[in-house]
């Protein structure tokens, strides 16, 4: 006899609000429905009655955590609209920018996760070290979330102490390699708790369009700052982690090893950023920008981030469309749980490093 | 495609040549995308005729036009390449193409309550993203109380 399990969308278990509805026979999930929406802002209905300066600041409240990459992308879109080089050196920022919060993102994740494992500890250790990563952020950009780096044109602040990046880099580093990674690929209760739990296959992930960690997990080797560089990627050496698993412990590995490339492409930022110039100058707050269409997308830490921006020859877009990656990988959640135990669902749905603040908009 | 540019072909055909991405097909190369306009569409051929050849759905972007009409814009990548078809609804409805593509459930499910474009041949319509009392067609209105 199955029954059905309501969790949500207001519930102790979940980060942020959205629904589960499990159905389950005994101890095991037989399907699950998922309802979104509740955080639903019309982000989009509104910045299309807003000016180009105005939606910067906008798009940047889509997410509390990868803040950043929202306001880049849009106005990589509306440079491409503007045929608009942006300065080298402002290039780099905002590769760093993008980068701390890889770090700051996937570190938030390792600790939602540890906590769900059951290492307390660890979780606590996590959120330490993600302080570290807030507080550079807030040297660099004056915030903590809302970084307000990105201008049409450029980034609105330089980087002048590269010393103080490369230090917390250095002991971020240190820390990872020295308990984080060790835990997350070699502790028995984490192997148990992880290994073969949630399973998304190869063909299921690429059938459902997922991006991010959570397909490299599943053995999509996609990366958007390989595949098709943007800023200054194709000048940096990384690597792409790729685990063919498909479970939470590959999500876990992909995003822990993530987090070591994350800190090697910040040192060569801090080596090879140029002097000169962080921005051009394009006429805002009232920049009209020539009627048409424009895409881009970049790498955030959940995935790929796309914009379609059609603007009509004035200060304000006609169509600001945005698909971010919880919105492509979030479907996915209904297969992964299906024949796991129930008490593994929680895990399993943050596994997937949802964002429904970016999902709903 | 700039707003408001013509439509550059009557008829599209789904051949492997498409692929090639050659101005002659009707492809433009502009603003982070490869760009095939095309008056009418078959977004079935079109989504069987992309996964077969290794294509991933990323999205699909509806504009408003006149006429009650909407612009649909479906992007894919292939080999970290953006290709979009970009095309138009008929009466504001278009086939659905979710049960080939799961990918595409959600965006169909969320242009409907944006633009009111129904997409037939759809089993699930229940509402996405919108609150009771939001209706649907909410990008269209000029003052919609949220």
């Amino acid at each position: 006899m199955s029954y059905r399990i309501p969790i949500g969308p207001f519930h102790p278990a979940l980060e942020e609000p959205y629904k589960l509805d499990l159905i389950c026979e005994g101890e095991t999930v037989r399907e699950a429905e998922l309802h979104v929406g509740f955080n639903f802002r019309a982000i989009e209905y509104l910045a299309e009655r807003r000016n180009y300066q105005q939606v910067i600041s906008l798009v940047e409240r889509v997410c509390g955590i990868c803040s950043n990459v929202h306001s880049l992308t849009f106005c990589l879109t509306v440079e491409r609209l503007l045929n608009l080089q942006i300065p080298e050196r402002a290039q780099y920022i905002r590769v760093a920018m993008a980068e701390l919060e890889r770090l700051h993102s996937h570190i938030l994740w390792a600790g939602i996760a540890a906590k769900l494992i059951g290492f307390k500890t660890m979780f606590m250790s996590c959120f330490a070290m993600r302080e570290k990563v807030m507080d550079t952020l807030e040297m660099i950009s004056g915030n903590r979330v809302n970084y307000g780096m990105n201008s049409i044109g450029g980034v609105v602040r330089d980087i002048t102490d590269h010393s103080a990046i490369l230090n917390v880099v250095d002991a971020i580093e240190k820390e990872l390699v020295g308990s984080i990674i060790p835990v997350f690929t070699t502790n028995s209760t984490v192997a148990s708790r992880c290994t073969g739990i949630g399973v998304l296959t190869t063909q299921q992930a690429i059938s459902m369009g997922i991006v991010g960690p959570l397909a490299r997990a599943s053995g999509v080797p996609q990366d958007l700052r390989r595949d098709a560089p943007y800023l200054v990627y194709d000048r940096l050496e990384f690597d792409v982690p790729v685990q063919e698993g498909g479970d939470v412990r590959a999500r876990l590995v992909v995003r822990a090893l993530e987090l070591i490339e994350s800190c090697r492409i910040l040192r060569q930022v801090m080596r090879d950023m140029p002097e000169g110039p962080i921005a051009v100058s394009t006429g805002a707050p009232r920049l009209k920008v020539p009627a048409g269409t424009a895409v881009a997308r970049i790498e955030a830490p959940r995935g790929e981030v796309f914009y379609s921006v059609t603007a009509n020859g004035t200060d304000v877009p006609s169509r600001v469309k945005v698909r971010t990656p919880t919105f492509a990988n979030m479907p996915s959640m209904q297969w992964a749980v299906v024949g796991a135990q129930l008490a593994d669902a929680p895990l399993i749905q943050a596994s997937i490093d949802p964002c429904y603040s970016c999902t709903d908009r | 495609m700039s707003e408001g540019a013509t439509m550059s072909q009557n008829e599209l055909r789904f051949e492997p040549k498409l692929l090639e991405l050659r101005a002659e097909d009707g492809w433009e190369q502009k603003n982070g995308a490869w760009w095939l306009t095309a008056e009418t569409l078959d977004p079935r051929a079109m989504t069987k005729f992309m996964l077969d050849r290794d294509a991933r759905f990323m999205t699909l972007t509806a504009i408003e036009r006149e006429g009650g009409e909407t612009r649909l814009d479906y992007h894919w990548d292939r080999k970290g390449v953006i290709l979009t078809f970009s095309t138009q609804t008929r009466g504001n409805k278009f086939a659905s193409i979710s049960d080939l593509c799961p990918a595409a459930d959600w965006v169909e499910r969320e242009t409907y309550e944006y633009f009111e474009v129904e997409f037939t041949g759809r089993d699930n319509n229940k509402p996405l993203m919108l609150r009771p009392g939001l209706e649907a067609g909410l990008n269209r209105r000029q003052d919609a109380k949220l």
